[in-house]
């Protein structure tokens, strides 16, 4: 039901969100951990840094982490990015700028109450509560000392 | 929710519905009116004529028809063929888990629920009711105002 690109950056955060809030981890870390192919992670992660949702620090101690705790990252900030069918206005069909109760679609009013239903879910749910989906712990980067 | 290519295969069978049993369209008219791009639209239309929904005619009067009438293509027959894949494991983040009420990933009674209410839009819309003219918001007649029956 979501789309490919969200359930991969639902994925990724949840490796961050089960790191400490202060460790970087490294995005083939988390391609790997979260099973996700390292080209389509990473711009996923150019979008979720561009709204706020990740930090990304370069360099050689670089990396990715969440910019707020999980608990305060609700699903619908991080569907709403790669799924418009969530947006307040979006039409199901597609066939709309803008789809609303004034000027609907002919699908509009059936989908409504499912659509409520769906943000209902994910305005309500937190990253945290979904953090129980069994991934492999991160293991700490080695890193090369000088 | 629905696919990109979901998504355009019921906008290209509501032009077939619309047109109805007046003859047939060709894949460029079709693919002005539902606006998907020619090439993408060939591939769902064959994928549509192999699952047998609509008729391809070749030759000079040839075009798209439907088979089915469109009262008896649901919206869950598109999303089966073309996001199966998506539907097929019931998990939320689909993480490898296959998600059962017994055996289950975090996030799975709340999306359970989700999940009943979009497969029971699917099941209960079809073409015909996407394709039928959205009905224009009844008119308040002002109390008092009316005819009375003579």
């Amino acid at each position: 039901m979501l789309s490919t690109t969200a359930q991969y950056a639902l994925r990724a955060l949840l490796v961050l969100a089960a790191e400490p809030v202060e460790r970087l981890v490294l995005g083939k870390d988390m391609a790997r951990l979260a099973q996700i192919p390292t080209n389509y992670l990473s711009k996923i992660m150019i979008t979720m840094a561009t709204a706020g949702l990740v930090e990304a620090t370069r360099g050689s101690n670089g990396g990715y982490r969440l910019s707020r705790p999980a608990d305060q990252i609700h699903l619908i900030e991080v569907v709403g990015l790669f799924d418009r069918q969530v947006a307040p206005k979006s039409c199901f069909l597609g066939v709309k700028a803008e789809c609303s109760d004034c000027d609907p679609c002919t699908a509009h009013m059936a989908w409504k109450s499912v659509k409520a239903e769906l943000v209902h879910f994910l305005e309500g749910t937190t990253l945290d509560k979904i953090s129980g989906v069994p991934f492999k712990k991160a293991r700490p980067v080695k890193r090369k000392t000088a | 929710m629905l696919s990109a290519t979901a998504e355009h295969a019921v906008r290209a069978l509501i032009q077939l519905a619309v047109l109805g049993g007046s003859g047939s369209i060709t894949g460029k008219q079709l693919s002005c009116m539902a606006g998907i791009p020619p090439n993408y639209l060939s591939k769902i239309l064959c994928l549509l004529g192999h699952a047998g929904m609509i008729q391809a005619t070749r030759g000079n009067h040839g075009g798209y028809q439907l088979a089915w009438d469109a009262a008896q293509i649901r919206l869950t027959d598109v999303v089966n063929l073309f996001d199966h894949r998506r539907w097929r494991k019931g998990c939320f983040l689909d993480c490898g888990k296959d998600c059962k009420d017994a055996d289950h990933c975090a996030a799975h009674s709340g999306w359970q629920e989700c999940r009943d209410v979009f497969e029971r839009f699917l099941d209960r819309t079809t073409i015909a009711a996407l394709a039928a003219p959205v009905p224009a918001s009844p008119l308040v007649m002002p109390q008092g105002k009316g005819r009375r029956a003579s």
